[in-house]
């Protein structure tokens, strides 16, 4: 409700700015910045597709309505709705790099200028022609990328502030589906957010803590860097991400990742460190199941250093959120189910334990940071689920793959 | 949650709902059910438009202003008795030398106004502004706007207290007009932003063996009772002729009087002079073909009034 109310305001401000001030200030070139635009996609990008959507759905329709307004009805409904949601799917590969965010808000941008206007011509606008889109276009998607860090910033902090201590970040909701590790992360470091040329540590995230409380009690609820893995008897909810730190308190699994050559995970077939039962624990892959780690790199403790992409397991919080009734909650009731100790292992790492089984990880604390620093993304990167479809959960679950061979 | 089907599901409504109401919308124009959905936007939005142009209007302003503190002491000393009801502390400098040009210009061709200020402009492919007076200030659609300088445009859609102008520039106006001296007719239609310097208008006269030549000066030709357009209110100068080609009509670019980029005082006429002003409205310094000015209309019924709006 209040983040409802929030995103009301801020649309109806953005919209009042755009007509007021934005659009009557004669910028050379004749254009000016959609300010609505873009903060439609950056509310996408830190909140997902359905709050993209529905904000771009109905900033756009208020924006179709406000009086000098010479478009269709709806026109730019459409087109800020397909922009939220494509910057709400996008919001989950972009930790990578500390430019992807703001390159994903500016390519969302244009997209929706050159989408606007594309509907304006179809509909035969008589503004609308192709040399006034030669003008227009790129100068407005010059400004709109001028613009966009500011937008982004200020996103960042209202939902810190927002979020008052609760939530560190992105998409709000207390939904089971666990924490929300959106591409512009938090860092928890307890600031206020500030922009970062670049991370130094590939650990780093681009922009710092969203708003103070906000950011510490991130670093408490997600201490999610190293990584925790925790098995618990299965019961159904168990291993929805937001819960893990407080009831998976049973009996804490160490991982071990035993072979630290390079590409030894995707080599070597883990059968011989196979414990007894077999355990299927998936590392996200996307399209070949064999290249994923759960295909042949996980047995019971051989965890290829490289193998497990650091990136994807050591603290690039990834697409965080499990859906509901994913492959983490099929094991079966005896099962034990194996997830992640925070936005770190989100829908990039499931897992589905055989019965009953009760593998033991060791992690050796002195390789943590040469894997978060110097695997490459082979398995863990690679094979990351990108926008976490739930189909492919199912596709690759114990049943098919039968084991990890 | 992150692509779910119910993420889906929702992407497909709203894109319906915008579809539906694109088509709705281009099917019906005015008379669609979307009126009434419109005219709310107009009322909420306009209210909120005028309410935040208070506060950014100065601004605004403060970089537009200019002139000498002498120039615009005698000039306000000309307009103090028309503009009894304008509110002094509302008006900068700026604006009141704009509003002194605005009834001058007025008081020339027998135009009765409504003084406004602009408080919202439009999106990025039409030239469009919101005005802050409306139907409780007496305001109709079809009504001419102009300034100081000349033509700005002419009313569309009229809410409580706002109203939307079309502005000549905008790609779907078009202006009957008249060649100040030679008398020929035609039309000026805008360009939007399809050309790169921006604002210009393209003339069509209706004679393919009229002679153009730059600097010759354009008036309103007028429509049947003054809407949408009045006659006799400065267009604009012919910048350049464009070849004839094979086309009946003479072409040519004009250069509007008005900077619709820096607008700020606007008046709206809401009743047409009783007698052509011809080219009487013209500015007195005018290139090649001096106009004649008759001065049979001149001071005759040049008592304009000036009211202003209540301004949201």
């Amino acid at each position: 409700m209040r983040r409802t109310a929030l995103l009301a305001v801020a649309s109806l401000a953005a919209i009042l700015i755009q007509l007021t001030v934005l659009n009557t200030l004669s910028l050379p070139g004749g254009a000016a910045p959609d300010l609505v635009l873009i903060l439609v996609v950056a509310i996408a990008l830190t909140g997902g597709p359905t709050q993209g959507m529905l904000t771009g759905f109905f900033a756009g329709l208020a924006l179709d309505i406000a009086p000098p307004a010479s478009h269709l009805v709806g026109q730019s409904a459409l087109v800020f709705c397909l922009a939220g949601y494509a910057a709400g799917r996008l919001s989950g590969d972009l930790g990578r790099a500390s430019w992807l965010p703001l390159g994903a808000l500016a390519l969302c941008a244009a997209g929706g200028e050159a989408l606007f206007a594309a509907v304006g011509m179809v509909f035969g606008d008589p503004g609308v022609s192709w040399p006034a889109v030669r003008q227009v276009l790129p100068v407005s998607v010059g400004y709109d990328l001028l613009v966009c860090p500011f937008v982004l910033y200020a996103v960042l902090a209202v939902r810190g502030w927002a979020a008052g201590g609760r939530l560190a970040y992105g998409g709000g909701r207390a939904s089971p589906a666990g924490a929300p590790a959106r591409s512009v992360r938090d860092t928890g470091a307890g600031r206020s957010p500030r922009l970062r040329a670049g991370a130094a540590r590939s650990g780093d995230g681009w922009i710092g803590g969203a708003g103070q409380r906000a950011g510490r009690a991130a670093a408490q609820a997600f201490p999610s860097r190293p990584l925790h893995l925790r098995l618990r008897g299965g019961q159904p909810g168990s291993a929805r991400g937001d819960a893990v730190a407080r009831t998976f308190a049973a009996r804490p699994v160490h991982m071990r990742f035993g072979n630290s050559r390079g590409g030894s995970a995707r080599t070597s077939p883990a059968a011989k460190a196979r414990p007894v039962r077999p355990v299927h624990l998936r590392l996200g892959g996307k399209r070949r199941p064999g290249k994923g780690l759960g295909g042949k790199g996980l047995g019971g403790r051989a965890l290829g250093g490289k193998g497990l992409g650091g990136r994807g397991l050591g603290g690039r919080g990834r697409g965080g959120r499990a859906p509901r009734g994913s492959a983490l909650r099929r094991s079966g009731p005896g099962g034990s189910s194996l997830s992640g100790g925070g936005p770190a292992l989100g829908s990039g790492f499931r897992s589905g334990y055989g019965k009953s089984a009760k593998p033991r990880f060791r992690r050796q604390p002195s390789r943590r940071k040469a894997l978060r620093t110097k695997a490459p993304r082979g398995l863990g990167g690679r094979g990351r689920a990108r926008f976490g479809r739930r189909s492919r959960v199912w596709r690759i679950g114990s049943r098919r793959t039968g084991g990890l061979s | 949650m992150h692509d779910t089907r119910r993420t889906r599901l929702v992407l497909g409504v709203l894109l319906a709902a915008a579809l539906v109401l694109i088509t709705l919308d281009y099917r019906d124009g005015a008379a669609s059910p979307l009126s009434g959905l419109n005219s709310f936007g107009s009322s909420v939005f306009g209210s909120a438009e005028g309410a935040v142009s208070l506060v950014t209007g100065p601004v605004r302003r403060l970089a537009g202003g200019s002139g000498s503190s002498a120039e615009v002491a005698s000039l306000q000393r000309q307009v103090t008795q028309l503009r009894a009801e304008l509110s002094q502390e509302r008006l900068s400098r700026a604006q009141s030398a704009q509003l002194e040009s605005l009834l001058q210009l007025a008081g020339r061709g027998g135009y009765r106004i409504v003084a406004a200020n602009v408080i919202a402009a439009g999106p990025a492919y039409a030239d469009m502004i919101t005005i802050d007076i409306g139907r409780q200030d007496g305001i109709k659609p079809n009504e001419t706007v102009l300034n100081g300088s000349g033509l700005v445009g002419t009313v569309t859609t009229v809410s409580t207290r706002t109203a939307t102008v079309l502005l000549t520039t905008d790609a779907s106006a078009t202006v009957g007009v008249r060649l100040a001296g030679t008398g020929l007719i035609g039309a000026v239609t805008g360009t939007g932003k399809a050309i790169s310097s921006g604002g210009l208008l393209r003339l069509e006269v209706f004679s393919a063996s009229a002679q153009l030549r730059p600097g010759e000066q354009l008036v309103t030709f007028g429509s049947a009772s003054g809407r949408p357009y009045v006659a006799g209110v400065p267009v604009g100068v012919i910048t350049r002729v464009e070849a004839a080609g094979s086309s009946l009509m003479s072409q040519a670019l004009v250069r509007p009087f008005v900077n619709v980029a820096s607008l700020g005082v606007v008046g709206v006429v809401v009743a047409p002079p009783r007698t052509n002003p011809r080219d009487s409205v013209l500015p007195p310094k005018p290139a090649p073909s001096p106009a004649p000015t008759p001065a049979a209309t001149r001071g005759a019924t040049a008592t304009p009034t000036a009211t202003t709006g209540s301004g949201g």
